[in-house]
């Protein structure tokens, strides 16, 4: 009879829900962002684009190399954030972690920035090799993104009752360092090379292509699966790292394995899309408030929740002011810096 | 499980804090450490655990090195609670309890799971409280979620060593009592139970043997009755004569 009052009550079944409705609406949001946009499409044209049936060569082009790359990226690039957001949550014991916030997607920008000015000359001899050439932007990107990781692993990662702060002042310095490095590198370049930067760094996916996003999905499905296959750890660090190693979780190893992944999860979103922030903060927020912290629900969730939010935020983005389209991480931060200001004044007892 | 401590030297930065403790602790026996603030017991049970090493001196588990193990191998032979347990993020009683099952890769939702997660949660009276984030819980509360997940992981093990430092902090007295009992059982089923106690009532309680701890080495120990005298006390925590008579545990 104590077993019976003891059962496990909504949890698994609200998983289920969440997961059906996010499930859903990504399904509504795909479907609409391949529909509409400048040009509105219509069904047949869409169903031509997958092969079934005949319809518009003109808008089969369209859908095939412009919307679907860019549908893929959103809901890549949505998906990896997230899961970045809820691994660096888990491992600053925080839920204002966030790769935005840390200064890690500015390091990959830096990364990235690096590369479109100086890389053409510099890496020329490594460009060279054909299979390599696509990789070398997520690359320096991932180099940039992981560097930032170790500064504010090292520095921002105390215990106490100022962690909060600490970590968030440590995110303001790596961002700082950061901006300067990109600032001086749009200084050295030319003004077309300042131009795209700029878009760039606003945060989009207006220039996404199948031969650069090929390479970057790669590598944000090898950074998904890994994070992924961490979740049971990443509760155990709840507890503190104290308590994970008593319960036998090498937190050392632990702290080393998320540190790369998510540097190559942000370094292979940002080299595609530029900084798109506040993703990786709301999106694992709002999945923790709906089925619990536990994280082999919410990464799943997140993932979706991530995939969802960006698809539809660019969505908004490329249809608010037509003909031009408003870059998505303006949309983004819109949407979602009030909520972090929220999320603050919430957490702001604990903050002193 | 037996666990043999040869003339561990523990510093913190240059201070010492332990300097030549030995003893032994047998499967069976619940051995409470008593002392002052500073008198380095939590720094000893944070030793056994293996999260602090020893600077000199040897830990041995069953005549193997503690050093030797990996922290998969001593999961899966002691657990440990330690003084001030926190959880980030609304976990619940329930799930905090499960996370003991984890070293021993017993799923939650399997059956064996299932009975010692809930056996823990009845014995530190949490059945009300299940279900409820730990974060939202008075203090008391969260350390018995915390003791709970101890029990999980130390009643996997066939002969557990479990280390406890403080757990009754919080605890109203049904919930000490409560887990004195807890821990009298497990030491009758042949787990090795070393425990850090203030309240020397419950230490003469539920202990074979205390070991009384002073400025970082052991200062006497014995069985509680002989070693709990009015002047040791006053001389151990610095009292006066009246104040130490009166917390001479009375014989059972």
């Amino acid at each position: 009879m104590a077993s019976a009052a003891l059962r496990q009550p909504a949890s698994p079944g609200r998983t289920t829900v969440a997961g059906v409705a996010l499930g859903g609406l990504l399904l509504l949001s795909i479907v609409l962002n391949l529909r509409f946009g400048a040009v509105p499409i219509a069904t047949a044209d869409m169903l031509a684009a997958f092969g079934l049936g005949e319809g518009d060569p003109g808008n089969v082009m369209v859908l095939r190399e412009i919307r679907l790359p860019r549908l893929l990226s959103a809901i890549a690039v949505g998906a990896t954030l997230a899961l970045a957001g809820s691994a660096l949550q888990a491992l600053f014991r925080n839920p204002l972690a966030e790769p935005g916030l840390l200064g890690v997607s500015t390091g990959a920008a830096m990364g990235a920035a690096v590369w479109f000015v100086l890389g053409a000359a510099l890496l020329a001899p490594l460009a060279a090799i054909l299979w390599l050439k696509p990789f070398l932007l997520p690359g320096l990107a991932f180099l940039g993104a992981l560097i930032s990781i170790l500064l504010v692993l090292s520095l921002g990662r105390r215990g106490g009752s100022g962690a909060t702060v600490l970590m968030l002042l440590v995110g303001i310095g790596v961002n700082a360092i950061g901006a300067a490095i990109i600032g001086l590198a749009t200084f050295m370049g030319t003004d077309t090379e300042m131009r795209a930067l700029s878009i760039w760094l606003l945060g989009s996916f207006a220039q996404v292509e199948w031969h650069v996003l090929g390479p970057a999905l790669l590598l944000m499905g090898i950074a998904a699966i890994g994070l992924l296959s961490t979740a049971r750890l990443l509760d155990l660090l709840a507890l503190g790292e104290a308590e994970a190693r008593h319960l036998g979780v090498d937190t050392d190893k632990l702290r080393r394995r998320l540190g790369v992944l998510t540097a190559i999860a942000v370094g292979a979103s940002v080299s595609i899309s530029g900084i798109i922030g506040f993703v990786g903060l709301v999106v694992p927020h709002m999945i923790r408030l709906a089925v619990g912290p536990a994280h082999r629900a919410l990464m799943p969730l997140a993932a979706l929740g991530g995939a969802l939010a960006l698809s539809a935020a660019d969505l908004v983005g490329r249809l608010i002011a037509l003909p031009a389209e408003l870059p998505v991480g303006i949309v983004t931060a819109l949407v979602g810096a009030p909520l972090f200001i929220a999320m603050l004044l919430r957490n702001v007892r604990r903050l002193a | 499980m037996r666990m043999e401590v040869q003339d561990i030297h523990v510093r913190r930065g240059s201070n010492p804090v332990l300097s030549g403790v030995s003893a032994t602790f047998s499967a069976g026996e619940v051995v409470v450490l008593a002392g002052p603030n500073g008198a380095g017991k939590s720094t000893f049970l944070e030793t056994l655990s293996g999260e602090l090493v020893p600077s000199a001196g040897e830990i041995r588990l069953d005549g193997k090195p503690l050093s030797a193990l990996s922290l998969e191998a001593r999961a899966l032979l002691r657990a440990v609670l330690p003084q001030r347990a926190g959880v980030a993020f609304d976990f619940t009683v329930r799930q905090v309890a499960e996370m003991g099952l984890h070293p021993h890769g017993i799923g939650s939702a399997g059956a064996d799971g299932r009975r010692l997660v809930d056996e823990a949660i009845l014995d530190m009276d949490l059945l009300r409280l299940a279900e409820r984030p730990v974060t939202r819980l008075s203090g008391g509360e969260q350390q018995r979620a915390h003791i709970a997940r101890t029990l999980v992981q130390a009643r996997a093990m066939a002969q557990p060593l479990l280390l406890l430092d403080e757990p009754t902090g919080g605890l109203d007295y049904r919930h000490q009592y409560a887990l004195a009992d807890v821990l009298r059982r497990a030491a009758g089923a042949g787990a090795t139970v070393i425990v850090s106690l203030h309240d020397l009532a419950l230490a003469a309680r539920i202990a074979d043997r205390l070991l009384l701890l002073d400025g970082g080495a052991i200062l006497a120990e014995g069985p509680p009755q002989a070693l709990l005298t009015a002047d040791r006390i006053a001389q151990l925590y610095g009292l006066d004569g009246p104040s130490a008579e009166g917390l001479v545990p009375r014989a059972a």
